[in-house]
């Protein structure tokens, strides 16, 4: 049970035994290049978490379990990366099993994040076909106009996340001047009944694709989506450094006919369809002395109202009185069925700042890098606040402690999740 | 009779034209003092001083010039350096010289020398900066360093205070001036991240991130002493002027200034054998001279088609007191590489080329 737990330190501890004794040499065969590569990581995630047993979502997710003030979480991850190239081929698949033992029970997961075929005739042009996660977008908390991406978590930004069967292909050329490069990558990508069923309507060959420009020293990409399985989109990007240590980027992105379906206090349920205009603008700055702000602001037209989400946590309220004074759990499940994919989407609102501060190896401590995370929902005034402690001092170890305190009124975004903290302590071996 | 007239009045003209451009092109010293008397100390008002002595470009003294500009008010560096500009001087020397005048003898293409004592002797000084062209003697460093295009493994070792280390092995290629790229080999957890520098952009792709985010020549990505312009070096032409040259026994001293603020050390002071025309060490620093950190050159090797450089290269730094940093290079050899290798697009393939 709390095999993650162990796991932690199992993994650091072996790591110290592994590496403490390399030599200062440079073999050659260091150097060799073998056809076929194999290589991932293994984590362990121990969390701890401190409920909030007011909260609406504490009443939705575990209305039917009695949970005390605290809960934990023990949760394991294998990701496996695999790789075969022969001239212009290459084959690639990353492979990720996920386990959790939880208040909620033991579950598990395998999923291929990734699994395709990638053919190279020339440095100008490479032809990718099979499941594949794209990317797109230079938000980095947000990216509204990764059109052919899951949604990212803005907690963990640069967790992999898993693609969609597409086929795709990038032709590139280079330029002196102030055009220096001009990419052209169209995709097809097909919604059939098991086939990226969850990334839309069925039975559609979407199509799309993304012009990348490196312009006058900025990156630029125009980018748009179409077919069906979800409405026209179309969007722009881009980033720029103003001086070495000062980049500033941002998105714009256009949802043609967005359809968004809501919920009143009494739960009846409405379909509002509008076209839907979000943007993002951010800055990354460096100091002197190596503090890095991650600053972004994002605007999402395609998420609530504050009146909407107040409706939400309204008819939870009401659902649960009902289910605790009669048994009845209808509009709990009516809830939690609006809830996947729509209110309980990441950030589901309209206007947040993001606000990363990390100081690269403060007094000399190499390796080490404390940093501050908050997240704020501007319409409500709640927000997350995560500091977070890392050390990659250990050869292919990295060890973070992290704690996220949440905070808001009532019938707002994070004043309604179902902790009120969480703490979580993970250690990733690579190899 | 008219036409030999005319050709004596023409080559009458041309002569004097042509010394003066001959004296011009060839330079003279001019040294700040404040008496007309020798040997004389140099002044400490570069602008202002009394007379400038003139000596030419082998060091023999030539006249007194009085300074018209020591009694204006305002602007006095810039009309100094547009005087001595005018006068054919190519390198000035004062014991102190304002920001405007600096920023004025630049425009002017004149070089400065900061020096307290003797004129003659600072004349001694001077001499060299004639000798050799500071940027051909760079640009020969930079080829003997690695052709203009090619491929390389480097491993990077960072040493900490208790003896324990932290390697990274890196496969980089580069073309021409601007371009150039690397893909980390190992170790397991930066395998696959890729770094691309086009001029002054910069950016890191991470496997697992998925996207090329913009990075800066000032940050790390491997950390410790090593930053990203020492991952992903370009020619040091490129990147900087030779402001002056100094010989010293076997050796250049060769100083060298960013050409934009975008480059990660704003100073170098680069120690150059003559021999061999490989740098010895460098010292990096900032704006204000302030040391950030030193490279050693060491173990020349001869890694085969005439390429032989140091294979070795140990980095300390004051910031980081008793750590030590080592680049190990192997199997440079010169390669051609399309533009388009050089593209965000590319950055997931940069392992196919090897």
């Amino acid at each position: 049970m709390r095999l993650s737990f162990l796991l932690v330190f199992v993994i650091a501890f072996l790591s110290q035994l592994i590496f403490a004794e390399s030599e200062y040499t440079f073999n050659l065969d260091e150097t060799e290049k073998k056809p076929y590569s194999l290589g991932g990581y293994v984590e362990a995630r121990p969390v701890f978490l401190y409920l909030d047993k007011d909260a609406s979502l504490y009443k939705l997710k575990l209305y039917d379990k009695d949970e005390g003030k605290t809960a934990e979480e023990y949760n394991t991850k294998l990701q496996l990366d695999g790789s075969y190239e022969k001239r212009i081929t290459k084959i690639y698949t990353k492979i990720n099993v996920d386990t959790q033992e939880s208040y909620l029970g033991w579950s598990d997961t395998i999923n291929i994040f990734e699994g395709y075929i990638s053919l190279k005739p020339s440095s100008s042009l490479n032809i990718n076909i099979g499941k594949k996660a794209m990317k797109w977008g230079k938000g980095y908390a947000w990216t509204p106009v990764a059109f052919f991406d899951r949604t990212k978590n803005p907690d963990d930004p640069d967790l992999a996340l898993e693609g969609f069967i597409s086929l795709s292909a990038d032709y590139t050329k280079s330029y002196s001047g102030s055009l220096k490069t001009i990419s052209f990558t169209p995709v097809l990508l097909p919604v059939y009944d098991n086939i990226n069923d969850e990334f839309g309507e069925t039975d559609k060959l979407n199509f799309g694709g993304k012009v990348y420009l490196l312009l006058y020293d900025t990156d630029i990409d125009f980018i748009m989506l179409a077919g069906g399985s979800k409405t026209k989109r179309f969007g722009f990007d881009f980033s720029r450094n103003i001086t070495p240590n000062f980049e500033i980027h941002g998105e714009f992105a256009f949802v043609n006919n967005f359809e968004k379906k809501f919920i009143n206090s009494t739960g009846n349920i409405s379909v509002d369809e509008y076209d839907a205009e979000s943007y993002l603008f951010g800055i990354r700055y460096l100091t002197k002395v190596d503090t890095t702000f991650i600053v972004e602001y994002y605007h999402n037209n395609t998420g609530f109202t504050d009146e909407e989400m107040q409706n939400y946590f309204s008819f939870i309220n009401t659902a649960y009185k009902t289910y605790t004074s009669s048994g009845n759990d209808n509009n709990l499940q009516k809830a939690l069925d609006l809830t996947e994919g729509n209110y309980g989407r990441m950030n589901p609102m309209r206007d947040y700042l993001y606000v990363r501060v990390s100081q690269k190896e403060p007094f000399n401590i190499l390796y080490f890098t404390p940093s501050i995370t908050g997240i704020v929902n501007i319409n409500d005034k709640s927000f997350s606040v995560s500091p977070e402690l890392l050390y990659t001092g250990v050869t292919n170890l990295g060890l973070r402690l992290k704690t996220t305190f949440l905070s808001g009124q009532s019938n707002s975004e994070y004043g309604e999740k179902y902790n009120d903290c969480r703490i979580e302590l993970m250690a990733r071996y690579y190899f | 009779m008219k036409k030999i007239f005319y050709w004596f009045l023409v080559i009458l003209f041309l002569v004097p034209i042509a010394a003066g451009v001959s004296e011009m092109t060839s330079g003279m010293i001019a040294v700040s003092v404040d008496e007309k008397i020798q040997p004389v100390n140099v002044s400490s008002q570069a602008a202002r001083c009394a007379y400038y002595m003139i000596f030419d470009n082998k060091g023999k003294f030539l006249e007194f010039v009085d300074n018209p500009i020591k009694d204006v008010h305002g602007g006095a560096g810039t009309s100094a350096a547009n005087f001595l500009g005018n006068k054919g001087v190519t390198v000035v020397i004062a014991e102190d010289f304002g920001y405007k005048m600096i920023n004025a003898l630049e425009s002017n293409g004149i070089k400065f020398i900061e020096f307290k004592g003797i004129a003659d002797d600072a004349v001694e000084l001077a001499i060299p900066a004639y000798a050799a062209d500071g940027n051909k003697l760079l640009e020969q460093v930079d080829r003997n360093l690695n052709p203009e295009s090619y491929e390389s493994y480097k491993k990077l070792i960072n040493i900490e205070p208790d003896g324990s280390k932290k390697e990274f092995v890196l496969f980089t290629v580069k073309k021409g001036k601007d371009k150039v790229a690397a893909i980390f080999i190992s170790p397991a957890s930066e395998k696959g991240r890729s770094t691309l520098r086009l001029d002054e952009n910069m950016w890191l792709y991470i496997p697992n991130v998925g996207k090329p985010i913009r990075i800066t020549s000032l940050q790390s990505v491997v950390g410790g002493v090593f930053n990203n312009s020492d991952i992903l070096r370009l020619d040091y032409t490129s990147e900087y002027d030779v402001e002056q040259v100094e010989e010293n026994g076997d050796e250049y001293l060769l100083h060298l200034k960013a050409k934009t603020n975008a480059v990660a050390y704003d100073k170098l002071k680069m120690w150059v054998d003559k021999n061999s025309m490989l740098p010895l060490k460098i010292e990096s620093l900032t704006a204000e001279l302030m040391l950030i950190k030193t490279l050693h050159f060491k173990e020349v090797k001869d890694f085969g088609n005439g390429i032989v450089r140091p294979s070795v290269i140990e980095t300390d730094s004051p910031l980081y007191k008793n750590y030590k940093s080592v680049i190990i290079f192997a199997k440079i050899q010169e390669r051609t590489w399309s533009d388009e290798v050089f593209t965000l697009t590319f950055m997931p393939n940069i392992n196919s080329l090897r």
